[in-house]
């Protein structure tokens, strides 16, 4: 492919940019609702996104016709006004390739592997009283992408997760209680004790079903690193994005690098070489590398995501989180695998001096603007400094700026979740693959509602 | 055997809009096609389905070779039945629809220069053609122009503030001075000094989608079947005020919808009453679920292009007799929450809604917006006890929702 890319000598046209990204997708989806095969799903795909540069304009363009790019890049040159006639320049390619995709991976095993895998899960949620509309899943999603722009930077990278879900919904009485278990992993052997972890998770459930709902106010609160990782996300990652600045001159005193935005202790980090999470993004859809970093150094404004073009706007360094979720559509600046550095404190000493507060364990989703929210899933009270037993919060809400300088205990590892299904949205793009984390965290005050 | 094919073909131009100047021009063309397999004689089918210039036949194999699974049905397919359906008014080229954004972006600015603008503009013609090997030939084919704007308050550190947008069949003269006149009073409102609040009860205009989510999920038949619906057994009993009628709609040029069939060869020929003077009239069934159940399928199995079938709602729509929001607000302080992200409901109903933007009416007249807030509830309550009426939208009605919701609710600082 990357020969073919080659092939086309896109150098060669008197055009500012020009750059194509062929992307080949093998999603496979098994899944049984109601205690039957619901659907069997393996497809594959295969497109391409091309984009020009010319007169200070995009032209865009995604096909799934592989066969049909020259002609994609002279209807956008046209459009371009920009002249067919190639030159005879030589370029010199400097090129890049990151496979991490290895023979053990899980998305190898047969169908009737991944079957049989579901099967002792299902046997224990089909059969639970308890359980009405039980829902279990495996996914693959596999993707490989073949990059080449008349700047002479090609790239090839590939990654395969695998993942397992299964859906509660609990009934007693009146009461219903909804979670979702979940695995992401890259070999089969990373779900470890996957069946015990789930009857864990579902007598857990149990619990929440007739669990007291708490007087809505200001408590402080510990975020598991599940919730922690959303919060990052959310409350400033997507703020770090540095896109939302252009057009509006005031934003770069306002988002002034070296600002204090946040306690001593805090630091979160973008980073999109760690190749074991679903953030992984080695190299962007620019052909830019990606390198870890710091959006928040020890409460300090330290940095923001950036494509080329926000970098060359705001005149600072290109990160490499220009992405797409897809074929269909152009990079724009995206998160990678977002956390929170670790602190030095065990969950036990982050807990003990809260006299009346939450727990905050998973959730459903999260959203960020100027306030985020997250809409929580498993919680418990914490009474005099120890856990004491399941609540209802419907939501957890905060001033994304008063928050980040309220948190005041970090534990001391930082854990970080990938999930294949899902992911973030932006503007008409949704889901891309992220991943996010930290270590426990405990913030002084939080609405909870 | 029996063979069903799928085919989505989805055509659209975009023009990307940052800080209110056209920055992009794109081009997407992409065919989504399956096909499914049906043994008759053994009630099992299987799928198969792909992407771009995919041979049917090669799909029907695939498909063939995956009937050992073992995926059963229980239930008749549509036969001989032939029809077209199509709601494309007009059609864009690339230049053409530029031409139409340049015009859109010089009324926007001429509006406000207080804000910056990011956004697109989309005119985008989609083809469903449902076929199969007993005689069912679907077609629909329906053309759309949307705009979409994110609007960022210059100054501001929010990622947005405010949002405006038109969706339509086609480009429509009136609507699209509706479009401009309600930017006008989101862009003003949106610079207005907040207005004090207290923490306590107040009256609240929904737009309908914000409460209906839940009642969506809870007339579905596998929620309401298995007993996790808060309306398990109560169908045709009295679930909300006797002055709330909810239908589904399927061709409904104002709140732009267009499915005369679903997926699995039901043609609609009505409207679908879900709630008729507060009583529960309908529950949503596609064929498999309406099979378990020893019920009758209502035409609503909806797939994508990848999946099988399941029970999904088209549009809905309240309805009855009415008044313009504009009159139901005229003697107390009201709130119209405009911007509400990351809210949901637990499943007893009760609901959280944290509102970064809401507007404060006083007397019928607006007076400024209100302080972030977060507004909690019962859904069940507001469709009951705290409801006070459903108002035809008259404040904001071409960006919001045609029908507002008007019911006291908790507000939080």
């Amino acid at each position: 492919m990357i020969d073919y890319l080659k092939s086309l000598n896109i150098h060669q046209y008197d055009c500012e940019l020009i750059d194509i990204r062929i992307e080949e997708e093998k999603p496979f989806d098994l899944s049984y609702y109601q205690k039957e095969l619901y659907n069997f799903s393996h497809e594959e795909k295969k497109g391409a996104f091309i984009r020009v540069y010319a007169n200070k304009k995009w032209y865009f363009s995604s096909t799934t016709n592989i066969n049909n790019i020259e002609i994609e890049i002279h209807t956008l040159l046209k459009t371009a006004k920009i002249s067919l006639n190639k030159n005879n320049k030589n370029i010199e390619y400097k090129e890049h390739s990151f496979k991490t995709i290895k023979d053990d991976f899980a998305f190898h095993l047969s169908k009737e592997e991944k079957m049989a895998f579901l099967q002792p899960i299902r046997e224990i949620i089909e059969n639970d009283p308890q359980v009405v509309t039980p829902y279990i899943s495996w996914s693959d999603r596999v993707n490989a992408k073949y990059y080449i722009n008349n700047k002479g930077i090609v790239y090839y990278y590939d990654k395969g997760f695998s993942g397992v879900l299964a859906s509660i919904t609990l009934v007693q009485d009146k009461e219903i209680f909804r979670s979702s278990f979940y695995k992401t992993v890259q070999r089969k052997e990373d779900f470890g004790d996957i069946l015990q972890d789930f009857k864990e998770e579902l007598e857990e459930g149990k619990l929440f079903l007739n669990a007291p709902v708490i007087e809505p106010g200001q408590y402080p609160v510990v975020m598991s690193p599940d919730v922690a990782g959303v919060f990052a996300h959310e409350s400033f990652g997507h703020k770090s994005e540095a896109d939302f600045m252009l057009g509006d001159e005031t934003m770069k005193q306002e988002w002034e690098i070296g600002k204090k935005v946040g306690s001593d202790i805090l630091s979160i980090v973008d980073c999109g070489l760690e190749s074991d999470t679903t953030g992984f993004c080695p190299i962007d859809d620019e052909g830019v590398e990606s390198h870890k970093t710091y959006l928040i150094k020890n409460g300090i404004l330290t940095g923001r995501l950036h494509s080329k073009e926000t970098a060359d706007t705001l005149q600072e360094n290109t990160t490499g989180n220009a992405r797409a979720i897809d074929f269909t559509f152009e990079p724009i600046v995206r998160m990678t695998s977002t956390y929170i550095e670790a602190g030095d404190l065990t969950f036990d000493e982050l807990i003990k001096p809260i006299e009346n507060g939450y727990f905050l364990k998973t959730l459903i989703h999260g959203s960020g603007m100027s306030t985020f929210t997250m809409a929580i899933n498993k919680a418990y009270k914490i009474e005099n400094g120890k856990i004491a037993h399941p609540v209802k919060i419907n939501m957890a809400t905060g001033t994304v700026f008063e928050t980040l300088f309220d948190i005041d205990g970090l534990s001391n590892k930082v854990q970080i979740k990938s999930s294949i299904l899902g992911g973030c949205g932006k503007n008409e793009q949704w889901p891309l693959p992220v991943s996010f984390g930290g270590p426990y965290v405990r913030i002084k005050k939080l609405n909870l509602s | 055997m029996i063979k069903e094919l799928f085919i989505n073909e989805t055509e659209n131009l975009t023009v990307k809009v940052v800080d209110g100047k056209i920055d992009a021009l794109r081009t997407q063309k992409l065919t989504e096609k399956a096909v499914r397999v049906f043994d008759e004689e053994n009630k099992l089918l299987a799928l198969s389905a792909g992407i771009g210039e995919i041979d049917e036949k090669e799909l029907e194999e695939k498909a063939k070779s995956l009937l050992s699974l073992g995926m059963s049905y229980n239930y008749d397919l549509e036969k001989d039945k032939q029809a077209e359906f199509s709601k494309v008014y007009e059609s864009y080229t690339l230049e053409s629809l530029e031409e139409k954004a340049k015009t859109v972006l010089n009324d926007l600015n001429q509006i406000t220069d207080k804000f910056v603008f990011n956004g697109t503009i989309s005119a985008e013609s989609l083809k469903n053609t449902l076929q199969n090997s007993l005689g069912l030939n679907l077609k629909r084919h329906r053309s759309n122009l949307e705009f979409g704007f994110m609007m960022k308050m210059k100054g501001s550190g929010n990622i947005l503030d405010a949002f405006t947008g038109y969706g339509a069949f086609k480009f429509d003269d009136k609507k699209y001075a509706q479009f401009l006149k309600d930017t006008d009073f989101i862009a003003k409102a949106c610079l207005s000094e907040p207005v004090s609040l207290e923490n306590k009860s107040y009256k609240v205009l929904f737009q309908s989608g914000q409460l209906l989510s839940k009642f969506t999920s809870d007339i579905n038949s596998c929620q309401y079947e298995e007993k996790s619906s808060l309306f398990s057994d109560r169908l045709n009993e009295k679930i909300f005020h006797e002055s709330v009628s909810i239908k589904e709609v399927y061709d409904n040029d104002e709140l732009h919808c267009f499915m005369p069939y679903d997926y699995e060869g039901i043609i609609k020929e009505a409207d679908l009453d879900l709630v008729k003077n507060g009583v529960l009239k309908t529950i949503i069934y596609d064929k498999k679920r309406a099979s378990k159940y020893g019920k009758q399928t209502t035409g609503n199995g909806f797939r994508a292009y990848n999946s099988h079938p399941g029970p999904s709602l088209r549009a809905i729509d309240l309805y009855g007799d009415m008044e313009l929001s504009s009159n139901l607000i005229a003697d107390d302080i009201v709130i119209l929450p405009f911007l509400s992200s990351g809210g949901d409901f637990l499943p007893n109903g009760n609901f959280s809604m944290p509102t970064q933007l809401a507007f404060v009416f006083k007397n019928g007249k607006f007076i400024g917006k209100a302080p972030q807030i977060t507004i909690t509830g019962n859904y069940l309550d507001s469709f009951n006890k705290d409801f006070i009426a459903i108002a035809k939208n008259d404040l904001i009605p071409e960006v919001l929702s045609k029908k507002l919701i008007y019911t006291n609710c908790k507000v939080n600082l």
